[in-house]
């Protein structure tokens, strides 16, 4: 790995929250009391890119470290959780997790399942920004958006300066009532 | 800049007694909520406004989701915001650019704040010159001052690679040695 701390963590022991739970579905609102939310590194969702005529499946890790990246795609801690109405950020390898991305396209749909609900988005744009351009997320948007992104192009090794984003906003899930 | 925003935030996060279980309530309570709004209060500096980034009150948002903070420990809290916020209103800071210009004293000032709070929960604030990261008591991280977005390229171990070249290497060296000795070379 070239960023710094290839190893960290994986001797950790995470505590995992999600389990599927097909009763779950992708309307109502869901109370903030009833959800355990993730420490840092757990797995809590899994998602799920329809593409390429294949469901790719991913699992949904709490942080964006190395150590998290190899679990899965991983959320950025300063982003939200699905159900929160604001943007989910989320990393992952272009080797392996990620690399399905480069097949989306827009009106494509991805979903997210958790412990506590279903979410489906639907793919409104896929581009290839600068790792520094913050026109690529909005941290602070009041319309639920999911942005999946990866290292680009996919077929160069090493450092790159670039990264793939599949924007997508949110068609049904349930959203979560922070007060109760 | 980040890190004195970092620390500022530290003094939130981590008095935050962290006996209480993770498990507790999700939700936010209005004691809770009360922080959250302090953290996200612009603060008035000469003509300037001063705000923490968004994904920084978003990081303490998510902590306080896994616990639950009483009216005490909120104003406790809330007072330790205010006495970051005076050092900025001090040193006439009107601007997040301004931060770097912060005197080596008053940065000395709020690392020191951030680490007694960070004593007061059992959590650990490290600072490595470069970024604060905040852990809980169990170890957890719960602030992270990195950029935004991280490097997810491809996984390159140069160890595994140069080992297949020098197997490459012993391979055809070994077989250069064995075609010179079954004279398979034309000369």
């Amino acid at each position: 790995m070239f960023s710094g701390d290839l190893g960290s963590d994986d001797n950790e022991i995470y505590n995992d929250v999600f389990t599927h739970n097909s009763l779950l579905g992708y309307e109502g609102t869901v109370n903030a009391s009833d959800i355990t939310y993730p420490t840092y590194g757990s797995i809590y969702g899994e998602i799920e890119i329809y593409t390429n005529n294949t469901v790719y499946k991913v699992p949904l890790v709490f942080g964006d470290n190395n150590a998290m990246l190899r679990r899965g795609g991983g959320q950025y801690i300063g982003s939200h959780f699905p159900g929160e109405g604001s943007t989910i950020l989320v990393s992952g390898h272009n080797t392996n997790y990620f690399n399905c991305l480069k097949h989306t396209k827009v009106g494509e749909f991805i979903e997210i399942k958790t412990n506590y609900g279903k979410y489906k988005y639907e793919i409104i744009d896929v581009s290839a920004k600068h790792k520094t351009d913050k026109t690529a997320y909005d941290l602070n948007a009041e319309k639920e958006t999911l942005v999946l992104y990866t290292c680009y192009p996919f077929d160069v090794v090493g450092y790159k300066v670039n990264r793939y984003f599949v924007t997508a906003i949110l068609v049904s899930g349930p959203q979560i009532d922070p007060y109760h | 800049m980040k890190k004195i925003c970092s620390i500022l935030l530290a003094l939130v996060l981590l008095i935050v007694p962290m006996t209480l279980s993770v498990s507790a309530a999700g939700d936010i309570n209005a004691n809770e909520q009360k922080i959250i709004t302090e953290l996200k209060k612009e603060l008035e500096i000469g003509n300037k406004k001063f705000a923490l980034p968004k994904e920084y009150v978003t990081q303490a948002e998510n902590y306080l989701k896994t616990v639950d903070v009483n009216e005490a420990q909120a104003n406790e809290i809330i007072g330790y915001i205010e006495d970051g916020e005076e050092i900025l209103i001090a040193e006439k800071i009107t601007g997040t650019t301004d931060l770097k210009t912060l005197p080596v004293a008053a940065k000395q000032q709020i690392l020191d704040l951030g680490k007694k709070a960070v004593a007061v929960t059992g959590a650990t604030l490290t600072f490595d010159g470069k970024n604060v990261v905040i852990k809980n008591a169990e170890g957890k991280v719960v602030f992270d001052a990195a950029p935004v977005v991280k490097q997810t390229g491809a996984e390159v171990d140069f160890t595994a690679i140069a080992l297949s070249v020098l197997a490459v290497v012993a391979i055809l060296g070994g077989a250069i040695v064995v075609a010179k000795k079954k004279s398979l070379f034309v000369k």
